[in-house]
């Protein structure tokens, strides 16, 4: 359904009430409410996450306070989160951050390095008569992912020959995590209920996110580490707005892919053209839109279920 | 924490506004579920634009929320939604250099508004529910006319066409239909129980 259906000539003041009315009807139409504006703003008001709001103090010594107050406030609070994080169930929100480290290469430490022995040099000139492999003998980037029970800490290690360009590049992603319930099925932790992920300025919320604990090493397990469902992606500054259909963060990329896109409002990009088949990418602040696969990894034929027999006659 | 669907609350179900503080965390919640279909027909009204008048919705029930401390639980707080929408859309017309209203326009729209705001706290039917049984009772061309273009998403020019008249044609019965509307709204305003019968044209 069209949100902004004709007719376009402003109508009369007097009608302008019934004229909006069809329109409100129309769009939420079989519902007479509108539950994804509903939701938004319980999320934005009695629903929004408590934040410590940081107090300047005046002088340093009070200052000095209140940073040792903070400290011992914080490390009292992380004791208890971890206490509370180790019970099956609980009445309240509950709340993890989950850390993507993407490291490229292993950092070399000073035993290695002064083990290190440079090989004598060899004459120049010789020719290579040997026979040509066109085969690689490093292997290819790979990655791994583990999410240890007690902190949720996720590390992908590029293989050896990303570590030749980049052998200490590390980089973390953190995302902030609040959920009415968390529960783990095989390789993965779910979180359901109100789900509000924070990632940089970026507020994300859903009913039913997914991160992946798979460790298998694999280049396949690289895509959909989170997968969150039916989201609405806010951004402050610039001021953005998507609604859509699926999330999938690439910890590789540090992007966030948004799929079957409902509703895009930017205040930056105001006549940014976004179609329901194409998806956002959203990386920092930058922005793009790219059209959708074409879906044909998903299509399952099936074996003709009568005998052989029953197809001849 | 749990939220409520909507759609699971039964709409019959007796609401006294009145009783709803919005200070409590609970109520405003409540009064969110009550108020918001009402306001956003308001915004889109005045807006014209149905994004602009989510986001303007959406920022006064934030701002309400904010400020809730500053509100007279004596008051209604139907009244004071109404009076911080039309801050925020003065307030989108100056960014966006729209038009403007006059402020009878405004008033007459208000009005609308307000009474339904006022009927909704009573626990009656919802707005969206009075008009459905409204467009059941129109006649059958102007009825055409309403879903072609509104709930079909057409233009003026290919509802004129689906519907084999001119667009000049189209817009009459448009604007028939929506004068019709009214009045039977405004008759179930007064009539809990009004006639089923068509609306019969003048």
């Amino acid at each position: 359904m069209n949100p902004n259906p004709a007719p376009k000539v402003p109508v009369p003041a007097d009608e302008a009430f019934i004229h909006a009315a069809l329109h409100e009807k129309a769009r939420l139409h079989p519902s007479k409410y509108d539950e994804t504006l509903v939701r938004n703003i319980l999320l934005e008001t009695v629903e929004r996450p408590v934040r410590a709001e940081l107090t300047h103090s005046g002088s340093r010594e009070d200052r000095k306070l209140w940073i040792i107050g903070t400290a011992a406030a914080a490390a009292v609070a992380v004791l208890f989160a971890g206490i509370f994080a180790a019970l099956p169930f609980r009445d309240d929100r509950l709340e993890e951050e989950v850390l993507f480290i993407v490291q490229h290469g292993n950092e070399i430490t000073e035993e290695e390095t002064a083990n290190q022995t440079t090989p004598a040099p060899s004459k120049a000139g010789q020719p290579y008569r040997g026979t040509l492999s066109l085969t690689a003998n490093a292997p290819g980037p790979r990655a791994s992912f583990s999410i240890p029970d007690s902190d949720l800490e996720l590390t992908t290690i590029f293989g050896q020959s990303i570590s030749e360009f980049s052998p200490r590049a590390v980089r973390r992603e953190s995302f902030h995590i609040v959920a009415d319930e968390i529960s783990i099925e095989a390789d993965e932790k779910v979180y359901t209920g109100n789900v509000i992920l924070e990632y940089g300025a970026l507020q994300i919320s859903s009913e039913y996110v997914r991160v992946s604990r798979s460790d298998h090493g694999e280049m396949a397990s690289l895509s959909g580490t989170v997968i969150a469902h039916y989201v609405t992606v806010h951004q402050q500054s610039p001021y953005r707005k998507i609604v859509a259909e699926r999330l999938d963060f690439h910890p590789l990329t540090a992007s966030l892919v948004l799929s079957g896109i409902r509703l895009f409002q930017s205040e930056s990009e105001p006549n940014f053209p976004v179609e329901g088949d194409q998806r956002i990418i959203l990386k920092n602040d930058e922005l793009a839109v790219e059209r959708a696969p074409a879906d044909t990894g998903n299509l399952i034929k099936y074996a003709n279920p009568l005998p052989k027999e029953n197809k001849r006659k | 924490m749990h939220l409520v669907r909507i759609s699971d609350q039964p709409d019959n179900l007796p609401k006294a506004s009145e009783a709803l503080d919005p200070k409590r965390d609970g109520d405003f919640a409540e009064l969110v579920r009550l108020h918001h279909s009402e306001l956003l027909v308001y915004a889109r009204a005045l807006s014209h634009d149905y994004s602009t008048a989510c986001d303007i919705v959406q920022e006064s029930f934030v701002i309400a929320y904010e400020k809730v401390h500053t509100f007279d639980v004596t008051r209604d707080f139907a009244t004071w939604m109404r009076g911080i929408v039309r801050n925020k859309w003065r307030e989108w017309l100056r960014k966006n250099n729209r038009y403007e209203l006059t402020d009878g326009e405004i008033a007459s729209i208000d009005a609308d508004v307000a009474a339904w705001q006022a009927k909704r706290t009573e626990g009656s039917s919802t707005l969206f529910d009075a008009l459905e049984r409204c467009l059941s009772r129109l006649p059958e061309n102007l009825k055409e006319a309403v879903y072609a273009c509104y709930f079909e998403g057409r233009t003026g020019e290919e509802a004129a066409e689906k519907l084999s008249i001119g667009p000049a044609a189209l817009r009459k019965r448009l604007q028939r239909a929506r004068q019709l509307l009214k009045q039977c709204l405004d008759q179930k305003l007064e009539s809990p129980s009004p006639p089923s019968d068509p609306i019969i044209e003048s």
